[in-house]
């Protein structure tokens, strides 16, 4: 395609602007308040559009067009999945996460229980959480690049991974902030008009064009299929997969820091909530534009799995110029989200692993800032790395099983610790880690992993005592999370855990910032 | 109303009939959630035909309903921002 300059003149464009941010952020970027909060000095309406750009992933646009052009309805099916768990974010986390915590999940988890157990196990699902997340997202974005751009697999991914690496090192929080603000008002902004040059051609009404597919290829586009999403029980535990794992994402909960005040922190997610769902519905426009204007044939004929639905409809509707400019959107997507897994997992690392467990909560600004950027480094190698050795391989699945592990693994323990009094050390510890080994567990001996990737025929497992027919796990390793958590709160005592939680219940309302609490103050280093 | 003497232990009456009021209301608000959206996955799961009804050209059930969920999500959210910054932050404010 001779569009491929004009998409490499946008992306550079692009490129030159967040390096700029960058460099003007490493400036700023002093004390791990900075590194890993950018100070709590975001404004509410910069953090509505930062979550947006960090939980907006190339899935959500190039992803779910493609499904919608192929499979038509179903696809609304992830759109609202996304979306359903930002309200509950909203109601039972946001305000107690950012009052209690200082820049991880596990600071709220293990705020009145055992530090180093409760820390030890949250960072092993914030991790696995992570990984497999940013493993989908590697993968995903070397084919999408070449597909795009004709850049080589491998060197998509070392400039992916490199160009995240100068993000997060340099620049923190407030450099990757600001990336994913830029980033969110291009999607955005290319979302919109996309749909407005689709819906040009149906006299500005969307039921036209609806119309118009199914004169096309049947009423079967607006009715839910079940290719998309199969089995009856399959659905409900995706949904709940997306609903609660949404509202337990590591690098999505981490921004609830960045803002000054948990009523900050409320308007945050209003806006990204009304950012995020105003894009899912500009998203269905395009994949049935795609399906009506380029034809579901010629998409799945240009490879990568339907996800050239959005380009090559930028291509029918907007030209060369438009083309380069979805496809640059797409990369500054990837590069937006990577940045943001990577510094939640470097929070993690840092933050819960090194300073609270092994230096047992005292070390230095300047040693924690040091870990943290080798934690930077390692994560990026370690994501560069595993992104080579999946090359070519299914790893759609890994998105799935990021949500469903934060479903199961970091919900309960998170809720459990924020309402219920008599919660305790063993019980967060095991409900963590049963959350994560059952979701690991139930995909593996899942058609998912038994099937699709070790290519054993279904016929010959599917009466296996071990077959687990569900491709979701959540269904059953959330309840069973919350079970254990229950049952080992009941049967142990822990006074000090069950004594602090007046005092904890007195800081979601009041916040850290109090004078003459006995309470360790939330530390205010100043630049 | 109390007010927090410094120094002295906190009154932990009204911070907990607040910190109640505050969980009744996330509470009920997500439990609208969860049944709008398992409602609308119960019906995508269990009965196709009723969410695949045709009503006119263009327009089944599923694209009403389904662009619905999105409204009401953030419908609710907003529901909740202007209770908490009108009702739950005065009640802070009178807590200080």
């Amino acid at each position: 395609m001779g569009s491929s300059t004009l998409s490499i003149g946008f992306f550079f464009a692009f490129m030159a602007l967040t390096l700029a941010i960058t460099y003007w952020a490493a400036r700023r970027t002093r004390t791990t308040e900075h590194f890993f909060a950018a100070g709590g000095q975001v404004t509410p309406w910069q953090n509505g559009w930062a979550l947006a750009g960090d939980f907006l992933s190339a899935a959500a646009l190039l992803g779910i067009a493609g499904i919608v052009t192929s499979n038509g309805f179903d696809g609304m099916i992830y759109s609202i999945g996304w979306l359903v768990g930002w309200p509950i974010i909203l109601f039972l986390i946001v305000e107690p996460l950012r009052n209690v915590g200082r820049f991880t999940f596990a600071d709220v988890v293990a705020y009145r229980l055992r530090q180093r157990p409760v820390r030890l196990a949250g960072a092993v699902g914030t991790l696995a959480v992570i990984l497999f997340y940013l493993i989908a997202q590697m993968v995903a974005t070397g084919s999408l690049i070449k597909l795009l751009f004709g850049l080589p697999y491998t060197w998509s991914v070392i400039v992916v991974g490199s160009v995240m690496l100068v993000y997060v090192l340099f620049g923190g929080m407030l450099a990757t902030t600001w990336v994913q603000v830029v980033k969110a008002a291009l999607l955005m902004g290319g979302g919109i008009l996309l749909a407005f040059l689709v819906l040009t051609h149906f006299e500005m009404n969307p039921l036209k064009l609806f119309a118009a597919a199914s004169e096309k290829y049947g009423t079967k586009v607006l009715q839910p299929g079940s290719k998309v999403v199969s089995g009856q029980w399959d659905a409900i535990s995706l949904g709940l997969g997306l609903m609660f794992g949404t509202a337990a994402m590591p690098h999505v909960l981490m921004r609830a820091y960045t803002v000054k005040d948990a009523k900050a922190a409320r308007l945050s997610i209003l806006y990204a909530t009304g950012l995020i769902g105003v894009f899912h519905l500009m998203v269905f426009i395009i994949g049935f534009g795609a399906m009506v204007l380029v034809g579901a044939d010629a998409v799945a004929k240009a490879g990568g799995g339907g996800n050239m639905a959005a380009p090559l409809l930028a291509l029918t509707v907007g030209g060369n110029a438009f083309f380069g400019f979805i496809c640059a959107v797409a990369f500054a997507t990837m590069l937006a989200v990577v940045a943001g897994l990577t510094l939640s997992g470097v929070a993690t690392l840092c933050h819960d692993v090194w300073t609270n467990v092994i230096r047992n909560g005292s070390a230095s600004e300047a040693e924690q800032l040091k870990v943290a950027r080798v934690a930077t480094v390692m994560i990026s190698i370690f994501a560069i790395f595993l992104g080579n050795a999946f090359e070519g391989q299914n790893v759609a699945f890994m998105a799935g099983l990021a949500f469903s592990i934060a479903c199961a693994a970091n919900f309960p323990s998170l809720v459990l610790a924020i309402t219920w009094r008599r919660f305790t050390t063993p019980a967060a510890v095991a409900s963590i880690l049963v959350g994560t080994l059952s979701s690991l567990v139930l995909i593996y001996l899942s058609p998912t992993i038994q099937v699709d990737i070790l290519g054993k025929p279904l016929a010959a497992i599917e009466h296996q005592w071990w077959f687990v027919s569900l491709r979701n796990p959540a269904i059953i390793s959330m309840p069973l999370s919350f079970a254990v958590a229950i049952l080992l709160s009941l049967v142990t005592r822990e006074k000090n855990a069950n004594r602090a939680f007046d005092e904890m219940q007195r800081r979601i309302l009041l916040g850290p910032i109090q004078p003459n609490t006995d309470e360790p103050a939330r530390a205010k280093s100043a630049a | 109303m109390n007010v927090v003497i410094p120094g002295k232990p906190d009154p932990a009456p009204s911070v907990s009939a607040l910190a109640k009021k505050r969980l009744t209301v996330a509470l009920v608000l997500s439990a609208a959630m969860i049944v709008i959206y398992f409602g609308f996955m119960g019906l995508f799961a269990f009965d196709k035909p009723l969410l695949g009804t045709i009503l006119m050209p263009g327009l089944s059930l599923c694209i009403v309903l389904g662009p619905l969920v999105i409204i009401s999500s953030f419908a609710l959210c907003l529901v909740y921002v202007l209770w908490a910054n009108r009702v739950f932050d005065a009640g802070i404010r009178n807590l200080r």
